[in-house]
This record gives structure tokens, C-alpha cells and sequence, in this order.
């Protein structure tokens, strides 16, 4: 796996470089705008982790050059600013995720590999969490245990979780989701239909576990023994 | 200090003044003019009375005995116009006077020698004489206008009244009215102008002044106005890139810190290292938090559903909550809770609220934000040793910590939300739970004292 660093803060460049190295990546590091735009024009990296403030450039003006090339790279973006502030800014810019600074390793080095295993498009395609996989398609879901197609219902709030796999999906967007499901609105559905979900996986022995989080959501995370907390 | 002059009252003054210096030199023409043609009208009137009287006392059965005034009155005479007296042509005798003043003004000589006609006497005074012959001697009519000096005074004042001032009242009220009118209607954009700068909000950096109906002469001062906005406006993005680039310039130092910690081996040192450097990055974010809520005081905040804003602070708080053993709950209602509140400042406030109610917590132990419609009220409460009385006051003090406190804070978190809610018209409140705990609360303004 090859990484871009673009950070022009020479001290945080080479602790991240070294750091990141420990953990097996190939990092390339540049610290001016127009290095990293030639950069990522001849290497295709698999992820970038861009600093905004460049001192010749604006790092959001580069993330959206880079998604209107179609560039499928990985972007993370590393911010000065605020956590409220990046989640409306960075990512409407087409950023995968964002970590504010400053930041633990570790956090960095799990934000990674989420992004590097998440499929380019949720689309179409297979989402993992731990020993889980579900195809999207067809709704088969697979662990340990064996594997199972999913009803409709289930399959979207199944989806909907695995998209992130450790963040908390809203109330709000799983009950907008399930909408179009017009057979039974009643207030008790998104309960019912995430019981019969939860009894599924465990009879699959999938090694995860969907939290409720009252009044606010649902996660969905791995209960892998000796987990490194992100 | 009295309000400054308007505009309209300046002009109206100015009119006023105009007006009369232009008015008062033509009233005086005209007034010569009148007073010349008014001399002969008044002697032609001398004769005619004199004429009136000299044939009434010409006729027979009239003597010196029978002389009337109340004849004179009958044939038409004003006596209160007029001053009268009747000589005897020979000796100067008076037989009747209205005036004693009358008769020494006509001269012996002028007596004898004169029949009918008119001379001046002293003091511009104007008498008609006329001569009447009667078989026991000739008698001399004497008429005058009077000879008290004022008759010029009771002329002008008429002509004052009736001639000279309704006129020039007409001319001052179309003026004035006209001076009004017109300052009203051309003046009337600059409302419209004043109206819009009124409602120009800090971080409001799009509304400038209209120039279309400006008047000419303020048209300049319009544009000036919003070239400084514009100057203004620079000045603010400097300062909001400036802040922005303190953010980026605190936090990469601390951040290149932190790496470099992570690359060292496991140990002691380490440790102490990590728990430093997180509450160098703890401090400096609740510093800049602190400064740009100090910065956007905006006094008309939009209105912000509280639901929908605290579940999404709290979808981003549960991960960490739960790798840390808590776990987070709300308890909201279905419908709207509207605030006028700033988004940002209110999810920076809640955000702390919950941060410092997990760090007080045990582990397993929940973090409860309730939000209540009446009030609103928004609760923070935690399961931890709850609050000791004597810390309450201090609370919400900038720096302020607990003596003893173990967590690495730098007391900066409740003073932040005490500002937010300042800004917000929310009261800080916290308190204890009667089984443990404390609770921590946003109230509103309708909420009763408790």
C-alpha cells in the first residue's frame, strides 16, 4: 500500500512517515501544493493524507481537482480546524474522512485501514466488518457460522451500519431508509426489524455486535477479543 | 443636547429669509406708490365734504344758530373721519369746531383772500376751505382729515393687514409647504437606506447600500459607505483566515508532538508524555473554541431545532464514549425545540457539557441529555461524585478547577458554555441528582425561577 503524505510541517511529516512506516505502508511525503499535484499525477496512490493549509495552496482546492479528474484515491484530510467546522467543510469537498489535529497513532492507523478496505462504492459491492460480509446485492450475508440472505428491510439497516462500520447511524436517516417500505410504518419497526437482525448475526457467530445508542442511533462494531479501542 | 437640525427646517429657514428680503423692498415700492394716489384720493374727499357742508348751510333758514352736526351726519359725513370747524370770514371768529387745534392752522390772510380750495398747513396737514356767502357776513368751511399726525400709522396698518401680509403669508406657507414636500419625497431613499444598514449583522457580508432614487449629493456618501463595508468586509476575512491559521499553527506543533511520542517504545516516560501532550491539545482546542465564540457574538441568531442538532453531537461523542466503557442516551421529544442559538457555539457548549459529564463518569455508567419543549431546558446528567457545595459559585469560571480534580482539563470547558449561553439567552445551572450524580442544565428564559 502506497500513501501520499502532503504536510508542510517538516517535524509532523517525518514522525507520521516513520510511524507509518512501523506499520508497513510505503509513504511518500511532500510539502508543497505543487508537489502533490504532480505527485498524484504519476503515482497512483492508494490513499492521500492531506494537510489543508499549504503554504502555496489551499488542500480543499486539491481534493476537488482530484474528484473532478474522477480519482478514485482515498483521501484523508488532516485538519487544524474543528471537528464541527471539518464535518460541514472537508468533506462536502469529497474528503473520505478527516482526523483533527493533534491525533493519536493509533486513531490515525485505524482510520487507514478502514479506508483502505472500504470498497471504492458501497454500491454493488461487498461490506466487511471482522469475520462479516454482506453483498449488497444479493443480500447475502456471511460469517463463521454459516450465511443467510437477508430480508429487504433488514439488508438496508444491515447496509446502512456497515458503510461505517463503528459510527453511529441516526434514528432519523435508518427511519427515512426504511420509508419505503409502506407494508407496516409503525413507530416499533426500526426496533423490530434490528432484533430479528441482531438474532441473525449471532446465530452466524459474526464477531459483531449493533449497539443502541438511545434516542440517538445505532453502531455497529467488531467485539474482536484485545480490539485496539479507535 | 438637542437633536440636529433637519434638513427640512435648514431649507424652510433659509426660504423664510429669502422670501422676505426679496418681499420687503417690493411692499415698500408699493406702498409709495399707493400712499401718493392715496393723497389725492383723500383731498378729492377734503372737497367733496366741504362742498357737501358749503351747500347745506348756503341754503335759506340756515344760520350760524341753527349750525347741526347731526345734519351733517345726516347728509353722509363720517364726523369720525373728518375734523371740522366753520369761521367767520371777517374776524376769524370760530362758530364750531370739532378740533381747536383746527382752527388756528388757517391764517388771516388765507381767510380773507382764499374761497374754495385746498392748502397744506404745518405738519403735511391737508385742509379744504370753502367759502359760503350769507347775508349777515361770510362764513369759511374748514375740513380737514384730522391733524393728530397717525392718519399715515392707521393707513399702513390697514393696508398692512388687508394688503401686504395675507399676501406675503400665502406666499411663505406655498413655500414652506413646497421646502417640505420635496425634502420629504427626495429624501425618502435615504430611509429605505438607513433601514438596510440597520439590519447589517457582524458576519452579515453581502448587504451593501442601494444607490438607485439616491439624491446626486448623497450618492457619493453612499458609495463611500460601502467601500468602507467592503474595506470592512477584507479586514474580517483577514481576521476569520487569521484565526484559522492560529488553529493550524497551535495544532500542528502539538500534533508533530504527539507522532513523534507514538514512534517511542512502550515505558513510563511515554505515558506521562501522552497524558501531557493531550492536555496541551485539550487546552488549545477550548482556547480557540473560547475565542471564536467570543468573536461571533451575533446578536440575532437563527432559530436551531436543538433535537436534531444535539443527536448529531451525540452520534459523533458515542464511539469514543463507548471504547471508554460509557454510554450516552437522549431523551427528546418528537416535535421541534426551536432556540435562537448559533449552531456552532451551541454544539461547542453541549459537546463540553458531555465531555465533562464522561469524564466524571464511573465506567458502565450513563451520560443522560434530556431535552425538554418548556423552557427549553436542556439537562446534562451523569453518574459520577456529583458536585461539593463549596465548588457550585465557581463552576463557570474561566480556569477554574476543582482542587484535587484529576482529570487534565484546563478549566475552560463550563466557562466556554456559561459564554454560549450568555450569548444565547440561556441560564447555566448546575446541581446535584438526589441519587448521585450531577446535573448540569441550559434553561430558558421562560422557565420559572426556581
Amino acid at each position: 500500500m502506497r500513501l501520499l503524505l502532503v504536510e508542510d510541517d517538516a517535524a509532523l511529516a517525518e514522525a507520521l512517515r516513520q510511524n507509518l512506516r512501523g506499520d508497513g505502508y510505503v509513504v511518500d511525503h511532500v510539502a508543497r501544493y505543487g508537489e502533490a499535484e504532480a505527485a498524484l499525477m504519476i503515482v497512483p496512490y492508494d490513499l492521500v493524507l492531506l494537510d489543508l493549509g499549504l503554504p502555496d495552496g489551499d488542500g480543499r482546492d486539491l481534493l476537488r481537482d482530484l474528484r473532478r479528474r474522477r480519482c478514485k484515491t482515498k483521501v484523508l484530510v488532516l485538519t487544524a480546524r474543528d471537528h464541527v467546522e471539518a464535518r460541514v467543510g472537508g468533506l462536502d469537498d469529497g474528503a473520505d474522512d478527516y482526523l483533527v489535529k493533534p491525533f493519536a497513532q493509533a486513531e490515525l492507523a485505524a482510520r487507514i485501514r478502514a479506508l483502505l478496505r472500504r470498497p471504492d462504492d458501497s454500491r454493488g459491492r461487498i461490506l466487511r466488518c471482522g469475520t462479516l460480509s454482506l453483498d449488497t446485492v444479493t443480500g447475502e450475508v456471511s460469517a463463521p457460522g454459516g450465511s443467510a440472505v437477508l430480508p429487504p428491510k433488514e439488508r438496508v439497516i444491515l447496509t446502512a451500519l456497515l458503510i461505517r462500520p463503528g459510527g453511529v447511524v441516526t434514528r432519523d436517516r435508518l427511519d427515512s431508509q426504511l420509508y419505503g417500505f409502506a407494508d407496516e410504518i409503525e413507530s416499533n419497526a426500526l426496533e423490530a426489524a434490528i432484533s430479528r437482525l441482531r438474532l441473525r448475526l449471532s446465530g452466524l457467530k459474526a464477531a459483531v455486535e449493533i449497539r443502541a445508542i438511545r434516542g440517538v442511533g445505532y453502531l455497529l462494531r467488531e467485539i474482536a477479543a484485545g480490539r485496539a479501542a479507535p | 443636547m438637542s437633536p440636529p437640525a433637519t434638513l427640512r427646517h435648514r431649507l424652510q429657514i433659509k426660504l423664510a429669509v429669502v422670501i422676505l428680503l426679496a418681499y420687503l423692498p417690493l411692499a415698500g415700492l408699493y406702498l409709495a406708490s399707493e400712499w401718493r394716489g392715496e393723497g389725492q384720493r383723500r383731498d378729492r374727499d377734503l372737497l367733496q365734504v366741504a362742498g357737501t357742508i358749503g351747500a347745506a348751510f348756503r341754503g335759506e333758514g340756515h344760520t350760524v344758530e341753527t349750525l347741526d352736526i347731526a345734519d351733517w351726519i345726516a347728509a353722509g359725513i363720517d364726523t369720525h373721519e373728518y375734523e371740522l370747524a366753520i369761521l367767520d370770514v371777517e374776524d376769524g371768529r370760530i362758530l364750531l369746531t370739532t378740533d381747536s387745534a383746527l382752527p388756528p392752522m388757517v391764517s388771516a390772510e388765507i381767510r380773507r383772500t382764499l374761497s374754495d380750495g385746498l392748502i397744506t398747513a404745518e405738519g403735511e396737514t391737508r385742509i379744504a376751505l370753502r367759502r359760503v356767502e350769507k347775508p349777515e357776513g361770510d362764513l369759511l368751511v374748514v375740513v380737514s382729515h384730522g391733524i393728530d399726525g397717525d392718519l399715515f400709522r392707521r393707513w399702513l396698518t390697514q393696508e398692512l393687514a388687508f394688503e401686504l401680509l395675507p399676501v406675503l403669508v400665502a406666499i411663505l406657507a406655498a413655500a414652506l409647504g413646497a421646502a417640505r414636500w420635496s425634502v420629504r419625497h427626495d429624501l425618502a431613499p435615504l430611509a429605505r437606506l438607513s433601514a438596510i444598514a440597520d439590519a447589517i449583522r457582524p458576519g452579515d457580508r453581502h448587504t451593501r447600500l442601494e444607490s438607485a432614487r439616491v439624491p446626486g449629493e448623497v450618492l457619493p456618501l453612499v458609495t463611500a459607505i460601502n467601500a468602507a463595508l467592503d474595506r470592512v468586509d477584507a479586514a474580517y476575512l483577514r481576521q476569520r483566515r487569521l484565526s484559522a491559521d492560529a488553529a493550524h499553527e497551535l495544532r500542528t506543533p502539538v500534533a508533530a508532538l504527539q507522532a513523534m511520542i507514538d514512534g517511542l517504545p512502550p515505558g513510563v516516560a511515554r505515558t506521562d508524555l501522552e497524558q501531557g501532550v493531550r492536555r496541551v491539545g485539550r487546552l488549545i482546542g477550548q482556547l480557540l473554541d473560547k475565542a471564536r465564540i467570543e468573536a461571533q457574538d451575533n446578536p440575532q441568531p437563527p432559530l436551531v431545532d436543538l433535537v436534531p442538532l444535539t443527536r448529531d453531537l451525540l452520534a459523533e461523542l458515542a464511539p469514543a464514549a463507548l471504547a471508554m466503557g460509557r454510554d450516552l442516551a437522549l431523551i427528546a421529544p418528537d416535535v421541534p425545540v426551536l432556540w435562537p442559538v448559533d449552531p456552532l457555539a451551541m454544539t461547542i457548549a453541549l459537546r463540553n457539557l458531555v465531555d465533562n459529564a464522561l469524564g466524571f463518569s464511573p465506567v458502565g455508567g450513563v451520560v443522560e441529555i434530556e431535552i425538554r419543549p418548556a423552557g427549553p431546558e436542556i439537562h446534562v446528567r451523569d453518574q459520577g461524585p456529583g458536585i461539593a457545595s463549596q465548588d457550585l459559585p465557581r463552576l463557570f469560571d474561566p480556569f477554574w478547577r476543582a482542587p484535587g480534580q484529576g482529570r487534565a482539563g484546563a478549566g475552560l470547558g463550563l466557562a466556554i458554555v456559561a459564554e454560549v449561553a450568555r450569548q444565547a439567552g440561556l441560564r447555566p445551572c448546575a446541581v446535584n441528582r438526589p441519587n448521585g450524580g450531577a446535573d448540569f442544565a441550559l434553561l430558558g428564559s421562560d422557565t420559572p425561577e426556581a
